[in-house]
C-alpha cells in the first residue's frame, strides 16, 4: 500500500521478522521500514485480539508496539538495525501474546 | 557526559532547535533530547537526509528547517538523538532513557518543546488497519520516501488536511475523496476575524490555490459530513458517511484522519503545569508567561506544545524562551533581552494575523450525536462510548475516576488517544463543559521502560527507606 | 428530596460499602457524597489483596477481624458480582510473602509462631505456614524465582481482585438498591440540631439526616475538628508500579507483587512519611523495581506502564477506628486502612452497628477511645 519514490541507492539490513530473516529498508524506523515492505500489521491487540496497524507514526498512539529484541517497543520510535529481531506474534492466541 | 546543564530542551522542533542554538551560541552548556534520530521534530522531519526531490516537494516552509539545523549543528549546544524523556521534575530533574540505558540529569532550567499531535478524534473503525493520521502519512514521506500505492480517502477538518491531499495529488496519488467536517458556510465567529488575516494576503493566496488545485484534480469534496465509519473486515476497505441526507460511500486503500491539531500536554501533566483550556479550540494547554515559564521557576514551555501557533510561530518562541533563560542565567541583561525580543515579537504578530480566522473556520464541533455509542473511544483497552456513558449514569463525574472504572485512558498510549474524547462525552452526557471534567492524571513513567532498566539506573542520592507495612505492630 | 434517613460522607471503598449494608439492613432513603478527589481516593493505589496474614500481630481481636473479613469474601464477592453485573476478579488462591536469605526466612517463622499463639489465646486458628524455596516454587511453578528467595510464608485462606471494580460494584449495588449517590458534592460543615438531626452543608445546598456517617479519608478531620472531636490519624504514603501485560504465569500473589487476571503485574509496597504528597517518586520506583526482579528474574524485560503514589489513613495502633461522637451519638467516625480486605464486614457488621440493630463483640474494640488512656 505504499512505494518507495526514490529507490536508487536505498540501503538495506538484515533483520529477522516473525521467525524469518528479511531484507528491509535502512536508515529509518522499524515500522516505517515494515510499511515499506508491504506489511500494514503491528499486532494482535491484546483486549480485542484483532490485529491492528500504525496510526499516528509519531510515538503518541502505541499501536505499533511490538517485541523488538525480546522488549516491546514503539516500532515508530525505534529506528531498524542490522541483525535486530521483531516479533509481532500475528498469530497467536491471546493466552501467549505478550502486550 | 555531563549530567548537570544549564538547560536541558526536551523536543527538537523548531522551538527546541532554536533556543538550543540561541543559548549555545551565548555560551551556555545545553542539552537537546530527542525521541527521534535526527533534528527536525515532526514538522522538519529528517530534514538532514531530505533527498532534493522531497525537498522540492515539501517546499520552501519545509527547506527553513535546514538552516536551523545547520545554525544548531555550528552552536555548540548537545544533542542526545534517540533519547525518550521518560519523567520530568519541578525542581529539574529529567530521566531518559537510551539505548536500553536510563539516565539522570539536574538542570538548572527545562525547556520543554515536545510539540502537538493530531486530535485524535473517535468514529466507528478508526482502529481498524490502513486508518491513519494525516501526519502519519507526511512524516512516512520525509522520513522513508514512501507514498501511498492505492486509492486513498480523507477525512477530517483543518487545513492540514488539505495541504495533505495537495501534496498527494502532486504526487500523483489517487484520492478517492475528501470529507470535510468543516460546515459547508463559515461560523459567523469567522467572519469576524477576517480583517486582521486579509494583511496576510500571501498566506490566503496559498490556501485558495491549494483548493483549486483540489478542484482541478477532480477529487471528489464534501463538506459539512457527519456520521463518518471506517468499514473493513481485518483492515480498512471503505468509508461511509453522509452529506446532509444522502450517503456516501467510497474506496479507501487507506484512510487518512486530521481533525486539526492539539498540544500534547502530557508532559506539564507529568510536571503539574497549571492548564489553561482554549474555549474555540477545545484544548489544554500550559499556563506560562509570555517567555514561556510555566508556574514552576524551573520549567519552560515553547512551541505548539505551549499552544497550537505554527512552525514558524514555535520557532520564535523557543527564541523568546531562550533569552529570558540566558538572563536568568546572568549572561544578558534585562534591557538587552528586551532589544532583542522586540523584532520576534513584531515576527510572531506578522505570523499570527491569518491564524484568529482559519481557527473559527475549522474550530472543532462536538456533541452528543457526534459520538456513536459502539464506538470505541480507548483503542488500547476496548472502551466503548457507551461503558462511559454508563459510568456517568452511576455518579461518576471525574475523568480519573472513569478511568479506574472502566480502564478508558489506561493502556500503553496513557489517554493520549482517548483523554480528550473522553471529556467530551462526559461533558455531553452531563452537559457540562469539557473542563469541568478534569484531565487524565499522568504520572511517571511517560513512556514505558522496562523494569530492569529503572532497577538498575543510577541516581543522585538515593535515600529509599525500606517499607515496613506492620511497623505500627511491633510492640 | 434534601432530607435523608442516612448520610454518608465519602464514596469510597468504606463509605460505599458501609452505604450498601445500611440498605441491606432496612434503612431508607441513604445518601453518599462523593467529591472524587484523587488525593483522596485510596482504592485507586490499592494492591487488590484481601488479606489477613500478617494482621493483629499485637491485637488479637484486630486479627480475629481480619480473619473474619477474608472468610468472609468468596460469598461476599459472588453476591456482589451476581447483583450488578460487575466483575470484581475475585481469586481465592491464597497468599505469600517471600522472604530472602536464612535470616529473614527465620524471622518470618517466628512472628507466624508468635502470631499463631497470640490467636489461640482468643479462641482464632492462624492458618499460615512457612514454605521452603522448593515448596514456594511449586506453588508458582510458572514463575521462576531468583536466586536469593529462600521461601515465604503462606496460606490458602485468602485472595486478591480489582481494588477499582469492587468500588464501581459496591457504588452500582448501592444504587440499584435505592440509594442516592451524589459524585461531585463537597461537603463543607456538620451541624447538628437540637432535636436530634443533622444538618450537613454541601457545595450544593443542605442536606438534614437522622444518622450521619463520617468516612471521609484525610478529609475527615476538618468536618469533626469544629465538633470538638479529635481524630487520630497519620498519612503514610504507599507507591506502586504497574507493567504491561503478559501471559498469565503468577498465579498466587505475593505481598509485593501480583499479577492480574488481566495480565499486568503491580508491583510494590512502600511505607512513606510524606504528609499528604501523593507524588511517585523514582528512588521508590527503582527500589521496588530492583525488589521485585530480585523475586522474580521474569519481570526484567517487561516495561513499567504506570504508578500510583496514595496516601493511607493509618492509626496509631494499624487497627481500624469505628467510633460514635461522644456528644452525637448518631454521628459514626469509619477511619482505617485496609478497606479492601474489611470490605465484607464493613457491609455485614459495621452497617448493622451503626443502625443499631446489632452489634459483633469486637467492634466496641476499635473505638476512638483506646487511644485516650
Amino acid at each position: 500500500m505504499f512505494k518507495q519514490v526514490d529507490t536508487q541507492d536505498l540501503e538495506t539490513v538484515e533483520v529477522v521478522v516473525d521467525g524469518e530473516p528479511r531484507k528491509l529498508q535502512a536508515g529509518i524506523s522499524v515500522m516505517a521500514a515494515l510499511l515499506a515492505d508491504g506489511e500494514l500489521n503491528s499486532r494482535l491487540s491484546p483486549t480485542s485480539g484483532k490485529p491492528c496497524g500504525p496510526h499516528c507514526l509519531m510515538g503518541v498512539c502505541f499501536e505499533c508496539l511490538m517485541e523488538i529484541d525480546g522488549i516491546q517497543r514503539q516500532a515508530c520510535t525505534t529506528e531498524i538495525e542490522k541483525e535486530m529481531v521483531i516479533n509481532r506474534h500475528l498469530s497467536e492466541t491471546g493466552e501467549n501474546s505478550h502486550e | 557526559m555531563s549530567k548537570c546543564y544549564d538547560v536541558v530542551i526536551i523536543g527538537a522542533g523548531p522551538a527546541g532547535i532554536n533556543a538550543g542554538a540561541t543559548l549555545a551560541e551565548m555560551g551556555l552548556q545545553v542539552v537537546l533530547l530527542d525521541e527521534q534520530q535526527s533534528l527536525g521534530g515532526q514538522i522538519y522531519r529528517n530534514i538532514s537526509h531530505a533527498s532534493a526531490e522531497l525537498l522540492a516537494d515539501m517546499g520552501a516552509e519545509y527547506q527553513r528547517g535546514r538552516e536551523l539545523v545547520a545554525r544548531f549543528e555550528q552552536s555548540g549546544a548537545g544533542h542526545e538523538p534517540g533519547a525518550t524523556v521518560w519523567h520530568v521534575e519541578a525542581d529539574g530533574h529529567v530521566y531518559y532513557s537510551k539505548e536500553g540505558t536510563s539516565h539522570q540529569l539536574k538542570a538548572n532550567y527545562v525547556l520543554v518543546a515536545t510539540g502537538a499531535m493530531e486530535r485524535p478524534v473517535p468514529f466507528p473503525g478508526w482502529n481498524l488497519p490502513g486508518v491513519m493520521g494525516a501526519g502519519a502519512v507526511n512524516n512516512l514521506a520525509k522520513e522513508a520516501g514512501l507514498v501511498p500505492d492505492c486509492e486513498v480517502a480523507l477525512v477530517g477538518s483543518g487545513p492540514l488536511l488539505l495541504l495533505e491531499a495537495s501534496l498527494l495529488i502532486k504526487k500523483g496519488v489517487r484520492i478517492s475523496t475528501i470529507l470535510e467536517t468543516t460546515p459547508k458556510l463559515p461560523p459567523l465567529t469567522a467572519v469576524a476575524k477576517l480583517p486582521p488575516a486579509l494583511k496576510r494576503m500571501d498566506f490566503l493566496t496559498k490556501g485558495l490555490k491549494m483548493v483549486s488545485e483540489i478542484k482541478r484534480s477532480g477529487a471528489e469534496h464534501y463538506k459539512g459530513v457527519t456520521k463518518i465509519k471506517a468499514l473493513g473486515k481485518e483492515r480498512v476497505e471503505t468509508v461511509e458517511a453522509y452529506s446532509d441526507s444522502e450517503q456516501l460511500h467510497f474506496p479507501a486503500g487507506l484512510l487518512l484522519t486530521h481533525f486539526g491539531v492539539i498540544p500534547n500536554t502530557h508532559i506539564f501533566r507529568l510536571i503539574g503545569c497549571h492548564l489553561e483550556w482554549n474555549q474555540e479550540q477545545r484544548y489544554w494547554f500550559p499556563k506560562a508567561d509570555q517567555w514561556g515559564r510555566t508556574n514552576f521557576e524551573k520549567i519552560f514551555a515553547a512551541g505548539d506544545g505551549a499552544g497550537v501557533r505554527g512552525a514558524l510561530a514555535a520557532e520564535y518562541r523557543g527564541e523568546l524562551a531562550a533569552l529570558e533563560l540566558a538572563r536568568c542565567l546572568g549572561v544578558i541583561p534585562t534591557y538587552e533581552r528586551d532589544l532583542l525580543a522586540r523584532p520576534i515579537r513584531e515576527a510572531i504578530l506578522h505570523d499570527h494575523h491569518p491564524r484568529p480566522f482559519v481557527d473559527a473556520v475549522y474550530a472543532p464541533l462536538f456533541s452528543k450525536e457526534t459520538l456513536d455509542k459502539d464506538t470505541v473511544l480507548c483503542r488500547c483497552e476496548q472502551v466503548r462510548v457507551q461503558d462511559v456513558r454508563k459510568a456517568v449514569q452511576e455518579g461518576v463525574r471525574d475523568v480519573n475516576e472513569v478511568k479506574i472504572v472502566t480502564r478508558c485512558g489506561m493502556g500503553p498510549c496513557q489517554g493520549r488517544m482517548c483523554g480528550p474524547a473522553l471529556a467530551e462525552v462526559m461533558a455531553a452526557e452531563l452537559s457540562a463543559p469539557p473542563e469541568r471534567m478534569g484531565t487524565l492524571t499522568v504520572r511517571p513513567p511517560l513512556k514505558p521502560i522496562p523494569l530492569e532498566e529503572v532497577a538498575t539506573m543510577e541516581l543522585e542520592g538515593s535515600a529509599a527507606q525500606p517499607a515496613d507495612l506492620f511497623k505500627n505492630q511491633s510492640k | 428530596m434534601s432530607e435523608a434517613d442516612v448520610i454518608v460522607i465519602g464514596g469510597g471503598v468504606t463509605g460505599a460499602a458501609v452505604g450498601l449494608g445500611l440498605l441491606e439492613e432496612g434503612a431508607e432513603r441513604v445518601v453518599i457524597f462523593d467529591e472524587q478527589l484523587p488525593s483522596q481516593r485510596l482504592s485507586r493505589g490499592n494492591f487488590g489483596l484481601t488479606w489477613f496474614m500478617c494482621k493483629g500481630a499485637n491485637n488479637p481481636i484486630y486479627a480475629q477481624w481480619c480473619r473474619m473479613a477474608t472468610k468472609a469474601w468468596p460469598a461476599f464477592a459472588a453476591q456482589l458480582m451476581e447483583e450488578t453485573g460487575y466483575d470484581i476478579e475475585l481469586e481465592w488462591t491464597g497468599g505469600a510473602v517471600h522472604a530472602f536469605g536464612e535470616e529473614q526466612f527465620r524471622q518470618y517463622a517466628a512472628s507466624v509462631e508468635a502470631i499463631t499463639r497470640s490467636c489461640r489465646e482468643v479462641g482464632l486458628d492462624y492458618p499460615v505456614r512457612m514454605l521452603n524455596r522448593e515448596e514456594f516454587a511449586a506453588l508458582i511453578p510458572e514463575m521462576p524465582l531468583g536466586e536469593e528467595v529462600s521461601g515465604a510464608m503462606y496460606t490458602a485462606e485468602q485472595g486478591h481482585i480489582n481494588p477499582l471494580l469492587l468500588l464501581a460494584a459496591l457504588r452500582s449495588a448501592f444504587q440499584k438498591r435505592g440509594g442516592t449517590y451524589k459524585g461531585a458534592h463537597s461537603v463543607s460543615a456538620i451541624s447538628p440540631k437540637d432535636d436530634g438531626s443533622i444538618a450537613v452543608a454541601t457545595s450544593r445546598g443542605t442536606y438534614h439526616c437522622k444518622k450521619l456517617v463520617v468516612a471521609a479519608g484525610h478529609g475527615s478531620p476538618r468536618l469533626l475538628t469544629p465538633l470538638g472531636q479529635k481524630l487520630p490519624i497519620y498519612p503514610q504514603r504507599g507507591q506502586l508500579m504497574v507493567s504491561e501485560r503478559y501471559q498469565r504465569v503468577l498465579k498466587v500473589p505475593v505481598l509485593c507483587t501480583r499479577q492480574t487476571p488481566d495480565g499486568t503485574f503491580l508491583i510494590g509496597l512502600s511505607t512513606e512519611d510524606a504528609a499528604l504528597s501523593s507524588e511517585v517518586t523514582i528512588d521508590a520506583m527503582k527500589n521496588q523495581a530492583a525488589n521485585a526482579i530480585r523475586l522474580f528474574p521474569l519481570l526484567k524485560k517487561l516495561n513499567w506502564t504506570r504508578s500510583w503514589g496514595a496516601i493511607r489513613v493509618m492509626t496509631p495502633d494499624g487497627a481500624p477506628i469505628y467510633t460514635r461522637l461522644d456528644r452525637f451519638e448518631n454521628i459514626t467516625v469509619l477511619a482505617l486502612h485496609s478497606a479492601v480486605s474489611l470490605t465484607p464486614l464493613h457491609v455485614k457488621m459495621i452497617a448493622p452497628w451503626i443502625l443499631g440493630t446489632n452489634e459483633a463483640p469486637q467492634i466496641s474494640h476499635f473505638s476512638n477511645k483506646r487511644f485516650n488512656v
